[in-house]
């Protein structure tokens, strides 16, 4: 009776799971597994249906192209700059905020706000804000920078990274203020009695404190900087030429421009190989947070 | 006396420095607004003009335009948003309920959902792109729910993963002792006691479908389009009309700005989902 009440416990667990299971099987692994096998074949829209066995040709190729290591380059170029930034900026104005003060809630509302605007939107509204004959904000910069041509070939790197810190350094703050609001009120006070000033109290006793989150929310927006696609897609479309082409677009332009899937396909699986290892590494961290 | 100025001085301070940074977050969303009310005229002079007279001939001309529809993008939009925030809640709390209370296969579940949340999201475009367009649902509002609905399930499994873990085990154990089978514990036990979860979980898989623009613009071309591919479509070869691509940012921009001072509180919990508590 017992043993088959304990049977019958793990069929329901399993029977609950089904739903998530087929939906993950149907739209990820299988799709997937197709896209792993169009890599080791000549696949464009014309032979789609019949496409030809070329081995590792679409790898071969990826390697010896010269526009594959520079979209990596610039993107890994931009993940180290944006997420430093965004990291930096995050923490100060968590900071910043981790203490009481009027119209505080409404405070906290008005810095997510550019947060939850989808960052295509964000990155079409800064195509508009910088443009060269009509953006109000490339205007109001131009003391600084002495040209309008924000888009152009001399700004459009550090034009992408202030659009990107502003749609995603709120991403930063929140995780950072949520594990702030955490530290002990009381440990501060001692500290502060101790007579640390407040940068001393930051390093010597939040960070510490915080250090595990700070870690994990560096990795994640490692991640999802090296793989930016929608705000530069709509911001600068990878341009002027192939200037701003990351890697995200690099794939974009193979499937969805040249409709050379086999070869866009060998390129998204060389990248999901290579961000495999800190991914696992970073969804162990997430497990054992949520557990 | 003295202490007393000098927390003043302070609180002060601290309120010019937010100020100051909302401002410089904020200029973009409001110089955009700005815009979607300028004539063409105002909007092409140099230097840009931050007192006009405003119009709302922008407005009118994304919804009357010939041949572009921007209420049926909207339309589209809602409708895909909705139900795959539906098909994903009702996928993610049995799923959640088993993680939590049966343990076993669940955890490689949601070790693959939280991996998921991490690829390459161009890895999955294009064999998705080329199934669909085997099964002819290329320009379907059911191509991008299904995708939409297996974006919103990571976020809703761990919120849910967390709410059910909140939950007393006893109240369960009761139901079952009256004789419950797993369903009814579900729907009339857990279902009810998480409702105000569920909502807020469900805002933030509303606004995940709401802003997506790479699978809704890759899996739709007249039909289905969402409202956040539409705006892209005031780009073409010929020219770029940036009142109107000005007004409909901003239209498509409303509902989620709506979310975030209606539910602040429970995004800031899906946000940090994950890694707060790492």
């Amino acid at each position: 009776m017992r043993r088959h009440r304990i049977k019958n416990k793990k069929i329901i667990g399993w029977l609950l799971l089904l739903p998530i299971t087929v939906w993950l099987v149907c739209f990820a692994l299988a799709p997937m597994l197709y896209g792993l096998r169009l890599s080791f074949y000549n696949a464009r829209i014309n032979n789609i249906n019949n496409p030809d066995f070329i081995g590792f040709g679409n790898y071969i190729k990826l390697f010896q192209s010269a526009d594959f290591g520079a979209s990596l380059l610039w993107s890994l170029r931009f993940a180290l700059i944006a997420t430093s930034i965004q990291m930096i900026l995050g923490i100060l104005i968590a900071q910043l905020y981790n203490r009481s003060f009027p119209g505080k809630s409404a405070a906290i509302t008005l810095f997510l706000l550019p947060m939850v605007i989808s960052p295509f939107l964000m990155g079409t509204m800064f195509r508009l804000l910088f443009n060269e004959f009509v953006g109000p904000i490339a205007y109001l910069l131009s003391g600084i920078t002495g040209t309008t041509a924000m888009l152009g070939v001399a700004f459009v790197n550090s034009t992408i990274l202030g659009a990107d810190a502003i749609n995603r350094t709120p991403f930063v703050f929140i995780n950072v203020y949520s594990a702030m609001q955490g530290v002990s009120q009381e440990l501060i006070e001692a500290s502060k009695v101790d007579g640390a000033n407040a940068f001393q109290r930051l390093i010597h006793v939040t960070f510490p404190l915080i250090s595990s989150i700070l870690w994990v929310t560096f990795l994640e927006k490692l991640l999802a900087s090296f793989l930016i696609f929608e705000l530069v897609f709509a911001l600068s479309a990878g341009g002027p030429g192939s200037f701003t082409q990351g890697i995200s677009i690099f794939i974009y332009r193979r499937a969805f421009q040249r409709s050379d899937y086999g070869m866009a396909s060998a390129a998204s699986f060389t990248l999901a190989v290579m961000l495999l290892i800190p991914s696992l590494y970073l969804v162990k961290r997430m497990l054992k947070g949520i557990k | 006396m003295d202490a007393k100025k000098k927390r003043i001085f302070g609180v002060i301070l601290v309120l010019l420095l937010v100020l100051v940074i909302l401002i410089i977050f904020n200029i973009g969303v409001f110089t955009n607004v700005l815009t979607s009310f300028k004539s063409n005229v105002d909007i092409s002079s140099s230097p840009p003009k931050w007192i006009f007279k405003p119009v709302l001939d922008h407005y009118l001309h994304v919804f009357s335009k010939g041949g572009y529809n921007f209420g049926k993008y909207l339309q589209n939009s809602l409708i895909i948003a909705i139900i795959s925030t539906l098909f994903a809640t009702l996928v993610s709390i049995p799923a959640a309920y088993s993680i939590v209370r049966y343990h076993g296969l669940g955890d490689k579940i949601l070790g693959a959902t939280m991996l998921l949340r991490l690829m390459p999201a161009l890895a999955l475009a294009i064999p998705v792109f080329l199934i669909f367009n085997k099964f002819h649902l290329i320009d379907t509002h059911i191509a991008i729910i299904f995708m939409h609905t297996l974006f919103i399930i990571p976020t809703s499994l761990l919120l849910f993963i967390g709410y059910v873990q909140d939950l007393p085990i006893e109240i369960e154990e009761a139901a079952e002792m009256d004789g419950a089978n797993i369903i009814q514990v579900l729907t009339q036990v857990i279902i009810p006691v998480l409702r105000p979860g569920i909502a807020s979980t469900a805002i933030l898989g509303f606004i995940t479908s709401w802003n997506e623009y790479l699978f809704s613009g890759v899996l739709s071309f007249k039909n289905s389009v969402t409202a956040t591919v539409g705006t892209s479509f005031f780009i073409t070869s010929y020219q770029v009309e940036w009142g109107p691509m000005a007004a409909a940012i901003t239209i498509s921009s409303i509902p989620t700005v709506i979310f975030i001072f209606i539910a602040q509180k429970s995004l800031i919990r899906g946000m940090t989902a994950g890694s707060v508590k790492g």
